[in-house]
């Protein structure tokens, strides 16, 4: 899958539990999840969510890496790299 | 904690919601026979809500206070307002005495006498759960009863190589960590397996569930204002529970066990309940998952705060459990 699509898809699940509008926002590389107002169990619901949807489970060791919208990102890409 | 060997503990029923609750409804109804024996004497209140004489000198702002959320716990337990009022003054004791038990230092011999005084139903059904299920799983129960030495005896039933976390509201006293040692010795739930809500990340707890076999124990009935909830059925309203619980458990895929203590007479009992599957079924939402669960584990809440509403510690706090926080 392209990179660009995960993270569409990514951006996407995060603006369904958040009021921000990622069209109206450049988001940069390194913007914090916890800045969007998510808290650990949004986080936690948006990581089922992409796991459901892309079927994946994403390695243990990668739930600590998950500070910034591309962490989050770029862990659903490996995981879908191993998967593949 | 030999006190509790001997005893039995709970695994009643497999199978759908349905048959659960119809299971826990004849088994509740048993109780009301125990339930009519005499409850112990206690002490009268001092509570800013229910003591009438210091609201008075307070002022009628405060008195007003106290009779509006005495009338809407009388609307959400239907009943009168003078047996919800009976009702709050032994829970204000209940919950006091508890509290005041497990913070304070106490001795051996009322330890002793504490633990002995616990009842396990069906322990073998729970051991056969657990030899069946030797992975992580959630322990799930409710502020009832005398929950913390229920469920710290319930926690010496898990398997030595069996990691167990407890979460929970505030890190707990010093004196509180010396009853729980000198009751459970070696098998006690000590400060270091003790998780706080606020302090804890649920990322943190389900990378500790995937990596390591853990038994975490965690509430489903503390009150809106702590963390996200989901809309459910309780006493027959609209009501809003929290859903960490629930989506902890799909998203690590272990089973939640519900657990309760409740006491009769002078006698404390553990009960635990069927798993609840952490599997979302086809066509189910995320949403509709996590109210399913939460739904289950309200279902048992709910039987037991009809059965004896003077053993929830958040009683006080019924009617909030009827509005979203916002």
């Amino acid at each position: 899958m392209e990179t660009i699509d995960v993270r569409s898809i990514v951006l996407q699940k995060i603006a369904d539990h958040t009021s921000v509008n990622f069209s109206d926002v450049s988001l940069k590389p390194d913007y914090r999840i916890t800045e969007l107002g998510l808290d650990s169990l949004s986080l936690l619901e948006i990581l089922y969510e992409l796991e459901d949807f892309f079927a994946i489970t994403v390695e243990s060791e990668n739930l600590y890496k998950l500070a910034t919208v591309d962490d989050l990102v770029a862990v659903v890409i490996s995981t879908l790299a191993n998967v593949t | 904690m030999n006190a509790f060997e001997k005893h039995q503990l709970v695994a009643p029923v497999c199978g759908s919601l349905v048959s659960r609750v119809k299971e826990l409804r004849n088994w509740t109804h048993n109780l009301l026979a125990l339930k009519r024996r005499p409850l112990q004497y206690l002490a009268p209140c001092s509570s800013k809500v229910l003591n009438y004489g210091r609201a008075q000198r307070i002022g009628s702002n405060c008195l007003f206070e106290r009779d509006s959320v005495l009338s809407a716990i009388a609307f959400y337990l239907r009943e009168p307002i003078a047996s919800t009022q009976q009702i709050l003054k032994k829970n204000v004791n209940y919950v006091r005495r508890n509290e005041e038990f497990r913070n304070k230092k106490q001795s051996l011999k009322r330890l002793n006498s504490q633990l002995n005084s616990f009842e396990f139903i069906d322990r073998e059904n729970y051991l056969q759960l657990q030899s069946c299920n030797q992975s992580s799983r959630i322990v799930c129960s409710f502020h009832f009863g005398d929950f913390i030495y229920g469920l710290n005896a319930l926690m010496c039933l898990e398997s030595p190589s069996q990691k167990r976390i407890f979460h929970s509201q505030q890190r707990a006293s010093k004196d509180y960590f010396h009853n729980i040692k000198l009751s459970f010795g070696d098998r006690a739930v000590l400060d270091k397996n003790q998780l706080t809500t606020c302090a804890s990340n649920v990322l943190q707890i389900l990378y500790q569930l995937r990596v390591q076999p853990t038994t975490l124990v965690m509430f489903c009935d503390l009150p809106g204002n702590f963390g996200q909830s989901c809309e459910v059925s309780f006493l027959g309203r609209k009501a809003f529970f929290p859903r960490g619980v629930a989506t902890l458990g799909l998203c690590a895929q272990i089973p939640i066990i519900p657990a309760i203590s409740f006491s009769v007479s002078n006698t404390n009992y553990v009960k635990v309940f069927a798993p609840i599957s952490p599997v979302k079924a086809q066509d189910e939402t995320r949403e509709k998952a996590v109210s399913r669960i939460i739904q289950d584990l309200v279902c048992i809440l709910e039987s037991f705060v009809q059965l004896f509403p003077y053993q929830w510690k958040f009683l006080q706090a019924l009617p909030n459990y009827f509005y979203k926080a916002t």
